[in-house]
Order: C-alpha cells, then structure tokens, then sequence
C-alpha cells in the first residue's frame, strides 16, 4: 500500500456547472500535501467529498488500499479522516476537555463520564504535541481561535486520525500561533499522519508541504515535489490561460479624481492604503478574502470610522460617521452578503427598492408619495430587467439572479456618484451575471465611479480599467493596461509586493 | 368558492375578520341582551385601555431585534398614579396635571427606547427591569404622608376629570370617539403612509439591512419605545377619568394581555412583520369575547383562560387551514 489515500477520476457537477473533472489525488502517510489553486479551481469540493460532506458523481476512493464510500462526516471522522477548518467548528459554552470527546466519550462503568481519565488522556495528548494544557476545563469559547484549532487536532487525535486535512488554517492566525502550527503539523508527519493542507499563502507551502498540487478549473494541472517547482511555475499553473471575456467601454474618464484615499489606515485590517478613482472608471480591487478589500470599502462608508488617512470626496475632505451621511454625499455600497447585509427578504420588491430613496419621495408631514414609489420601483425592475410577478412580491421568493438585481436597483435609484460593489455577481446565474456586467460598463460610461471588489479573478480582468490587488491589509500591487494581467495579479495576492510604474494610485 | 377561502387563509386580516363576524353572530344569537345599541356601544369602552397598550406592543415587536415591552402596565399605573395625585392632592389644574402625566408616559418610554437601543441589553430584560422600577414608582407616589406609610388611591377628582371616560357624544362613549379612533388613524398613516413606517418595517425585518441602507436603526427603536410610553399613559389617563379612581395596583398583568392581542392580530414576534389592521381587529375580537362572555353569565374568571385559548385557536386553525390547501 503506497497510499493512505487514493481519489481517482473524481467527477463533480452541481446544477450544470463541472466542478471537478476527473481528478487523481493521493496522499501517503506521513506527508503534507498542499493543494493550491484560486477560488473555484475545485479545491473545497475535492477536499467536501474526502471529508464526507459530498458524494462524487463518479470516481473511486481507496482508503488504506480498500475502495471505500464516506458518505458523512461522521463516517469520515470515524475511519479517520479529520478537517480541521479555518473557523474552528467547536461548542463555545462546553469546556476544552469535552469538545475534545464529544462523541467518543469514556465512561466509568457505571454509564458516567470518566472525567478522570478523559484529563488523563488528553493531558498526554497535549504533551506529546508540545502544548500547554491548563485550560483543559476552560469554556471552549474562551480561547483564541488558534487554541480552538489546535484542540480540534487533539480531537482528531483521540479519533486517532490517520489523516488530518487543514483547509486555510492559517488565513486568520497570528505569526506565533502560525508557527506553533506548523512545528505541530510536523510532529504529526513524523508520527504517520498524512496531511492535506490547503493555503492561499505560496511561501508557507514551501516552508511545510512535501509534495504540491495545483488544481484549476476542476482539473488538477499539476503535481511535483515540493522541490522540483518554484512559485513562478506554480503561479503561472493557477493563472493558466484564463478566458477574459471583452467588454465595450466608451472610456471616459474624468480629469479629476471624485475619491481620492490617502494613507488609510485601520489597524488590524489594512494600513497605509491610498488610491485615486475617477469618474466613468471601474476601479478593480481583487485580493484573498480577508485581505482587507471589504473593510477598506465599509470604512469609506462609514460604518467604521479609520484610525489615521485622508478621504477626499467630491473635490473636500471627508469623514462618514454613518452610512446614512455617505449616502447624503453620494456615495452607494452594495455590500457582499445579499441576504444579510442588502435585502429585506421578507417585505416587497418595491419596498426593497425604493427604500433607499424615502427622503426624496416625501410629500409633506413624513407621508411617502406612493405614487412616486412605485414609479422608481417600476422603472427599476424595467431597466434592469427584474423578472418577479408584481411589485408586491416578496424578495425571498426571487431568483438569486433578481433578488441582486433588487439590491442593485435600490443603490441605482439614489442615482449615486461613487458605486461600491462588493461581490456583485456571487452566486447568481450566468445571464444575470452578463446582464449585471454590462448595467455596471453602462453606468460607468454615463460617468459613474465604480469600485468594485471581487474575488473571481474573470470578473476582474473583464471589468477594471485598473485592479488594485490587496494582501494581508495592504496594497501589494495597482495595474492597467499591459500590465493587468492574470500572473501579476496572482503573484500580488499572495503576497509578492509589485513595484509598479507610476506608483501605487495615480 | 375555493379560491376564496384560499384567500381568506393567506391573508391573516382577513382570517381574523371572519373569526370576529362567527363570534359576533354566536353572541348575537346565543346571549340575550347582547346586540342592543347600549351594549355595543358600551363594550367599545373597555376595549380602549388594553387597545392603547396593545397598539404600543404592536410598534415596539415591529421593530425586531427581540422588541417587546413588559413596563406597558407599569407606566399605565405610574401616570395614572401622576395624574391622580397632581389632580387629588396637589391641587394643580386637570389639564396641566394630564398634560405631565403624558409627559412621564413619554419619558420612561424614552429611557427604555436608550437603554435597549444603545447599551444592547435585550429589550426583554431592560423592560423587565422597568416593569419593576415603575411599578414600585407609583406605589411610592400614591403613599400619602398624611395617613402613614401605606400607598392609597386617589379618587378626589372634580367632576370635569370624568369626562374622558365616563361621558358620551352621540351614545358612543368619548374616549373611543375622541381618542381611540384618531390614535388609530394616525398610527395608521404612520405604518402604512409615511417614511418612519417604512424605515420601521426595514429595521424589523432585517437591521444589518437597514443599517447598510442609511437607516438610522437607533432612532428608530428609541422613537417606538417612546411611542409605547405615550400611549400607555393615555391609557392611565383614560382608566383614570372612567373609574373615577387613580390606583396603585390598576395596570398589573396588563402586559402580558397586550401582547397577547397584538399577537394574534398577526404581529411576528421576529418583527417586521404585522399591520394595524390585525391587531385592531385582535382588539374588536377579545373586547367581544370578554363582553359576550360577561353577559352569558360566565364568570371573571374565565376571562384569561379564554383569551389563551382564543390566541392558540386561532393560530391552529390558520395554520391547518393552510395545510389542507397544500395538499
């Protein structure tokens, strides 16, 4: 048996859509493997249907050599497989000890938990990875997330878990808890363990993996020892040749910028950042999630107030207090979660549309002009092509398509100067998302400044006059022209600081 | 005849409507004494109190985010407790008198709109709290220094103080005509006609929404909380003039009914969800229930017990109405 574990032409489709094209994978005990790619290369469905969360469409998995079928989580937990997640999946009211043997609990012989012995265990477990263990009574929720997850590898322990996958481990981690990660993902390697371990961050994949794949487009593009690849290959195997899509822009941008960001700072998300936008351009801003994008964006609206920088709007200088003040001065913010932070899912379409625009409607003595409502709302779902039975419609009930289109019209309607998209088109069909792209270049060439921040990188290149790419809270790199090219923006993402011609923002 | 009732189940206004015509009619035809112009008249009366308070529930569990207010009974109790003593014992002009008592009412609605708005505490705790604070307020103010420590009733009014609730216009008793009526229109315009309505809905239905949408989420909450208040002391005021006697103890377990009756006007405990025109109707549905009840010979008693099962029926049946239809 030369692996632990064997996928082999691992098929995956949802709806239509081919996540995973027959993909090989193998993993030996005693390894780390690195699974690399950009979002919606295939990874967290490959790595779904390891941990039970998914079947496969077809394709055969071995484990320990015998064909096997996880159909559960549980049933993975159970031969051995663990993930261990970027948010830690833990019971914050329950104590350290008993998250850890939650469902595998030891018990006296009288049907009682062995406490007793439950600490006994776990003790040892602690020692051998090096950790402390003072805090095995401790509620779960008191510890930091790098605790959490640390614990989370002690369950899979107790589960005595041959396999151990780690899905971006690192992306909310501190340095120290990083290291202290590492210096056990190795202890675990020299014990037998194969690791799968996923990562956005190349460097650290050098520092910890032994053998690395790179997966795009649901297929795997490659697979060498860690030693016989440099991150250029590796970077230039995730761009591969990406088919940008065209769209006709009128291109007129303005003389001067309408933002103007300099030296923004908000410790911890992002520090020193500085760019200009110019009416009639679509400003780009591509980074990993939790790069800083969305918060540069919210603070700019003013649900957060910056520590230190200038925003200069519309020719003076600015400070939002609330996002009700940014949207007086003309400032619109569709923010990234529909559902959550854009819709009132359960109160009409014409509500949900016009709701931005109440102050502009009223008559005399607070009373909206219903009128006036629904025109905007009707000449809304006209324009941007809103499919939903009547104005009264309850948003929930639309497509994910049109319920974006709802959220957008409800920032069109306040006919703003600067547009901030976050993630316009997440999740939502391939037409409306045509539709949504050419609405954004239309608005754009009528002189509109567009923001916009989005993580698939297709959408970037076809969209942005220029891509600001952000790492870690910072900007690591601003290009237009030739230079906006799939590589360069990869390579600035994860973490390659660009020096670019002209500087960062003119 | 299918699509109808289809109709009449979605629309739970209209469920309601007809649950209060087939009580309407059994009471009509069942109890003597019952459909008379003295009786039906009558009876508006007793619905206007716990009307005003659940009026004030239904604009406070609009508003999400756990909206309720538990003090409704106990702000009821301290203003008509304000308005009895500045009237009895001080001596000072009605009107003015009434006019503070307003006031109160206002105020500690106010406070409770701030505390839950901008400490984060949840509304259910913070009105707890007041329930008892205010509850104990008014004892202490009914406490008078001349006969010992104990809090007594004040019921030296002059005459023209009964005329809120004693006195009517065209045989309908005034407070229903004077008060209950126009506070009903105007909460009316307010949910359905103007831009507070709307903002109110948006911040019920969903916060993080409304915040994102430029919708000052607090002001809303404080501006509910502080409605609550004002229309609670009306109702202090009101209990007041109609039996002629500022209590102690008069608006204890009140709350819980109000609630109840904005309840099953069709009110989402979630928020966001509901309209005047239910919970008017949830009112016209108890005040029947409690009158048709009293006339048959039922006793008191069974009152509470009623309004439960009346709350829980309703529900039940709606909803195995609507799972009939599915199939």
């Amino acid at each position: 048996m030369e692996y632990i574990l064997e996928c082999r032409k691992i098929f995956k489709s949802f709806g239509g859509v081919q996540a995973l094209r027959g993909v090989d994978f193998t993993l030996r005990s005693g390894e780390v493997h690195a699974l690399v790619g950009e979002n919606g290369a295939g990874k967290s469905t490959l790595i779904k249907i390891i941990s039970g969360a998914l079947l496969p469409d077809r394709g055969d998995i071995f484990y320990m050599g015998q064909p096997v079928r996880i159909d559960s989580p549980r049933k993975a937990q159970e031969i051995g497989i663990s993930t261990v997640y970027q948010e830690p999946l833990v019971y914050s009211e329950l104590s350290v000890l008993e998250n850890i043997f939650l469902g595998r609990e030891i018990r006296t012989p009288w049907g009682n938990i062995d406490w007793k012995r439950e600490e006994e265990q776990a003790r040892s477990l602690f020692a051998s990875l090096g950790l402390p263990h003072h805090f095995l009574r401790e509620p779960m929720g008191e510890l930091s997330v790098g605790l959490q997850q640390l614990v989370l590898i002690a369950k899979a322990l107790v589960y005595e878990a041959k396999v151990i996958i780690f899905d971006e481990p690192t992306a909310i981690l501190t340095e120290h808890e990083t290291e202290r990660l590492f210096t056990i993902i190795r202890k675990l390697r020299d014990q037998g363990v194969g690791i799968i371990y996923i990562s956005h961050r190349l460097e650290e994949i050098f520092r910890i993996a032994d053998r690395v794949t790179v997966m795009r487009d649901g297929e795997v593009r490659g697979e060498f020892p860690i030693t016989a690849v440099d991150r250029a290959k590796i970077v230039e195997l995730m761009a591969g040749k990406l088919l940008v899509e065209e769209i006709a822009r009128r291109g007129v941008k303005g003389d001067h910028p309408l933002l103007s960001v300099q030296g923004l700072t908000r410790r911890p998300r992002f520090f020193d950042i500085s760019f200009d936008l110019f009416p009639g351009e679509i400003l780009g801003f591509f980074g990993l999630v939790g790069s800083g994008r969305t918060d540069v964006a919210q603070t700019i609206f003013g649900l957060f107030r910056p520590e230190s920088g200038k925003v200069f709007f519309d020719g003076r200088e600015v400070s939002f207090g609330s996002p009700e003040e940014a949207m007086q001065a003309g400032i619109a913010y569709l923010p990234e979660d529909r559902k959550v932070q854009g819709l009132f899912p359960i109160q009409s379409v014409a509500y949900n549309i016009s709701v931005t625009v109440l102050r502009e409607l009223v008559r005399r003595l607070g009373i909206v002009d219903v009128r006036k409502e629904r025109d905007i709302a009707e000449k809304h779902i006209r324009e941007l092509n809103i499919k939903t039975p009547n104005l009264k419609t309850r948003v929930y009930s639309l497509s994910g398509g049109n319920q974006q289109k709802v959220v957008l019209a409800k920032w069109l309607s306040v006919t703003p100067k600067l547009l901030i998209l976050d993630e316009p088109t997440r999740g939502i069909d391939v037409a409306s998302k045509s539709e949504i792209h050419n609405l954004i270049a239309h608005l754009a060439d009528q002189g509109l400044a567009v923001m916009m921040i989005s993580s698939e990188l297709p959408e970037i290149l076809k969209m942005s006059d220029r891509v600001v790419v952000m790492h870690e809270g910072r900007i690591t790199g601003v290009f237009e022209g030739p230079e906006k090219t799939a590589e360069n923006i990869i390579r600035a993402a994860t973490g390659e600081r660009m020096a670019v011609a002209g500087g960062v923002g003119v | 005849m299918k699509r109808v009732l289809d109709y009449i189940v979605e629309n739970r206004v209209l469920f309601l409507l007809v649950l209060f015509v087939a009580l309407f009619v059994v009471f009509a035809v069942s109890v003597p004494g019952f459909f008379t112009f003295y009786n039906l008249t009558n009876m508006t009366q007793y619905g206007v109190e716990l009307g005003l308070l659940a009026l004030a529930e239904m604009l406070v569990i609009l508003s999400g985010g756990g909206g309720i207010d538990l003090s409704v009974g106990s702000m009821l109790t301290i203003v008509a407790m304000i308005i009895g003593v500045l009237i009895g014992r001080v001596g000072l002009n009605p009107s003015l008198s009434i006019l503070l008592g307003l006031f109160a009412g206002a105020g500690m609605g106010y406070l409770n709109g701030v505390l839950v708005s901008y400490t984060g505490i949840l509304p259910f705790i913070v009105t707890l709290a007041s329930l008892y604070i205010y509850k104990s307020l008014a004892l202490i103010i009914a406490v008078d220094p001349r006969f010992g420590p104990n809090p007594m009733p004040v019921s030296n009014f002059p005459e023209s103080f009964y005329f809120v609730g004693q006195y009517r216009i065209a045989g309908i008793p005034f407070q229903v005509l004077c008060i209950f009526i126009p506070v009903i229109l105007l909460l009316w315009l307010l949910l359905e006609k103007s831009i507070f309505g709307r903002y109110l809905y948006g911040v019920g239905s969903n916060e993080k929404a409304a915040l994102f949408s430029g919708i000052n989420v607090c002001r809303v909450r404080v501006t509910v909380y502080t409605l609550s208040g004002i229309l609670s002391a009306l109702s202090g005021w009101i209990i007041t003039s109609r039996i002629a006697s500022a209590r102690p103890d008069i608006g204890t377990g009140y709350e819980l009914q109000a609630i109840t009756i904005a309840v099953l006007g069709g009110v989402s405990i979630k928020g966001g969800e509901g309209s005047i025109g239910g919970v008017v109707l949830g009112i016209a549905i108890i005040t029947l229930l409690y009158n048709g009840m009293q006339l048959a010979g039922i006793h008191q008693i069974w009152q509470l017990g009623s309004l439960g099962v009346v709350l829980v029926g309703s529900v039940l049946l709606n909803q195995v109405l609507l799972a009939r239809r599915k199939i």
